[in-house]
């Protein structure tokens, strides 16, 4: 459409050009019309090596785009390669960085862009609960505190060589820790169980097998999310497709409040399923989390009382005390 | 469009539509491109569109408390077009940056306060079905997004490298994060009546005339609205909680130091926000998309599920429609709140930054505790006095009124219906 009118528009460029070369009286306008021809073929030919460029361009980078989807598996693994990216990106930030606030800044965005993993992978609220506490609340802490002490040391820091060696070798450490406790996991069955329930489209809930799951939570964080995934696809709390009647993976993506909050009271629906209705139910989650929030508690009095201004306390006053 | 699916309606709408384009990664990939655009389109035209109508309004407003007239030339008789002239101009203003500024934090920050007040429209159901983001844990999710918002402005405050920039922002981040707390306690309330975080689960309970909204549930529920209003009018600063741009103080607070472009869209976050707060007011206690009227809803219920499919099961003209209206009374309703914080803005004046403290930690945060103890025990205390778990009305359900009356007619093959008493399966 745009090139038809462009070349339309050179084509008519041409005509005129050669009007008044023909019926010009001067020969500055004869001049002028044959610019103008000249001109008007140049811009059809470029008109024509534009069109052919952007089409070949555009079949381009639809391959493109096929291959790197592909590659990648799917729209979500590529945006799961782009976040994770920038986490990496972000962690980087942070370390290279001297400015306390840029280093807060970058911890944002490393620290937001493994909320968008988790959201990724489904578990919407380990996401959302990423975001609120340590987006919103540790980096703002963070950020109020630098501002409260703002002044020469704690604004820029800077690390001597031992201390980085130092660091490097912890963090090297951490990362052995890591790469060992993923090598541990048989990927293969959790990438079967997944496969088996994106396609079982069985109304009955499918009992997970206990040792399964346990060993994927014995794994990292990535094989605890899989495990949660492995949960909400086949139990009967799942809801079903409206449009087929069906479990639709789509439709229970990042359902996982409610298994959340029955794993609290103690009805694990990774466990406890598939069992006779006389087996004990396995212990949930509420008592760990409530002697957490307890050790919170503590601290917080605990810091409290430390950084509380100590009042003078005068011999003769002791004394009345 | 169908209950939660509504996020990924547009996404299948397309994926049947765009077949020609190939095999069907491509075809899948283009479609959740193209369905994401569209999404973030149509929202960021209501976050745009929403603070030109609300800072007009504030204008008008505050000229009438004050015995003026507020703007009346800009765009004909009312002064219309006053906060766009006023856009124009403030995009054509010079980027200033004090030489004293962290030059990278302070480009930043104002993006981060917008990018956060945006976010927390993703998870804003304006209709039944209306989302850009169906998240299980919505009303936790938008919370979570709404904190983010203090993070750009202590930034800002911070990077100016100006005393008066400084102190805005230390009393913003200790504003923020002390209101916090009542704030998710006051919301806690209606969510644990509707036993669920979706918003859209939330907003669907409470349909069925007035006597269903949440406020009226019982008496804690009906203080604890206003609870989360006062809450909410101090977490996206307003006025008499606007310490942090206090400008007998502070100049401008945590704004002094911004001009142009960069000053303009802090106000556009922060008229943003306040839709969003009232939103979620609106959501969780006055009833969401739904007049509350017997003849309206009726009518929409008659509507709902009219016409034929367009592309998708469940994507008919009728559901359209009907949301459309519901979309309308939700931001008409949100808007009336708006109202009410501009009004309360030019006619109580600023708090003292202890006595702000003062009221979240000594009273709001106590008041709050006791409604939310007081709203867990009230259906107890009903059943046991009047054999009933609610006051009026019948008891809730999650199910609207359309499909009580398909099911009674034995008809209930609407994917909507469908996908309502899902919901109900669910619980």
């Amino acid at each position: 459409m745009m090139v038809g009118l462009l070349a339309l528009a050179f084509l008519l460029l041409m005509l005129f050009g050669a009007i008044s070369m023909l019926r010009g009286n001067s020969g500055a306008s004869r001049l002028f019309g044959a610019l103008a021809i000249v001109g008007g073929a140049i811009g059809l030919l470029f008109v024509r090596a534009v069109a052919m460029a952007v089409s070949i361009a555009i079949s381009m980078a639809f391959e493109l785009v096929e291959q790197l989807v592909v590659s990648a598996g799917g729209i979500e693994g590529l945006l799961f390669c782009v976040f994770a990216a920038l986490t990496c990106f972000g962690a980087v930030a942070v370390v290279v960085t001297q400015n306390v606030v840029r280093m807060a800044f970058w911890l944002v965005v490393s620290l937001g862009s493994v909320a968008a993993l988790f959201f990724l992978l489904h578990a919407d609220f380990i996401g959302a609960a990423q975001l609120l506490i340590y987006v919103g609340g540790t980096v703002v802490l963070l950020v109020f505190g630098v501002m409260l002490t703002a002044s020469g040391p704690t604004v820029q820091i800077r690390t001597s060589p031992a201390e980085s060696f130092l660091g490097a070798g912890v963090g090297l450490l951490l990362l052995l820790v890591l790469l060992f406790s993923m090598s541990a996991i048989s990927w293969d069955e959790v990438e079967q169980r997944l496969s088996a329930n994106s396609r079982s489209n069985s109304d009955e809930p499918q009992v997970v097998s206990k040792n399964a799951v346990g060993e994927a939570d014995a794994g990292s964080g990535e094989g605890a999310v899989a495990a949660l995934k492995v949960s909400t696809g086949g139990d009967e709390l799942a809801t079903k497709s409206p449009t087929s009647g069906k479990p639709n993976a789509d439709d229970q993506a990042g359902r996982t409040v409610r298994q959340l909050g029955l794993s609290f009271l103690g009805l694990r629906p990774d466990r406890d399923l598939g069992k006779d209705a006389g087996a004990p139910l396995s212990p949930g989650f509420l008592l760990p989390f409530e002697i957490i929030s307890i050790h919170l508690l503590v601290v917080l009095v605990g810091a409290a009382y430390l950084a509380r201004a100590k009042r003078k306390v005068t011999p003769a006053s002791s004394g009345e005390i | 469009m169908n209950g939660p699916l509504a996020a990924l309606t547009i996404q299948q709408f397309l994926n049947d539509q765009l077949k020609f384009l190939g095999t069907s990664e491509l075809v899948a990939v283009v479609a959740f491109l193209l369905a994401t655009l569209v999404h973030a389109v149509l929202l960021i035209s209501l976050f745009g569109f929403l603070p030109l109508a609300y800072i007009w309004l504030e204008r008008k407003v505050a000229g009438r408390i004050q015995d003026r007239l507020g703007p009346t030339r800009v765009g004909g008789k009312f002064g219309w077009l006053q906060t766009l002239a006023d856009g124009i101009k403030l995009i054509q203003k010079e980027d200033l940056v004090p030489a004293a500024a962290d030059s990278m934090m302070f480009r930043m920050a104002p993006y981060l306060a917008t990018v956060a007040s945006f976010a927390a429209f993703m998870v804003l159901p304006v209709s039944d079905g209306w989302v850009g983001v169906a998240a299980e844990c919505g009303a936790f999710l938008i919370l979570a997004l709404m904190s983010l918002e203090v993070l750009g402005i202590i930034l800002a405050g911070y990077s100016s490298g100006s005393k008066w920039a400084l102190f805005g922002a230390m009393r913003e981040a200790a504003q923020m994060v002390s209101y916090e707390i009542p704030m998710a306690i006051c919301a806690l309330i209606p969510l644990m009546i509707a036993g669920s975080l979706n918003l859209q689960v939330v907003g669907r309970m409470q349909t069925g005339g007035i006597w269903n909204w949440f406020i009226f549930h019982d008496p804690f529920t009906f203080v604890a609205f206003f609870c989360y209003f006062t809450v909410a009018t101090a977490s996206v600063k307003r006025a008499p909680f606007d310490l942090a741009e206090a400008e007998s103080e502070l100049v401008a607070g945590f704004h002094t130091e911004y001009s142009g472009f960069r000053w303009s869209i802090f106000f556009l976050a922060e008229y943003a926000s306040m839709f969003a707060v009232s939103g979620i007011a609106v959501l969780l206690f006055l009833g969401g998309w739904e007049t509350g009227l017997w003849f309206p809803e009726a009518a929409l219920d008659g509507l709902r599920g009219w016409g034929e499919d367009f592309g998708v099961n469940g994507f008919v003209l009728g559901n359209y429609i009907a949301n459309l209206f519901g979309a309308i009374v939700f931001v008409t309703k949100a808007s009336l709140l708006v109202l009410v914080q501009i009004w309360v803005r030019w006619t109580l004046p600023r708090l003292r930054i202890d006595q702000v403290m003062t009221t979240c930690l000594k009273y709001l945060v106590p008041i709050s505790c006791c409604l939310f103890l007081g709203a867990v025990l009230w259906p107890l205390l009903l059943v046991s006095m009047l054999q009933r778990p609610v006051m009026f009305g019948p008891p809730l359900n999650s199910l609207p009124a359309a499909v009580t009356a398909a099911e009674k007619s034995g008809t209930a093959s609407s994917p909507a219906i469908a996908s309502s008493r899902q919901v109900e399966v669910e619980r």
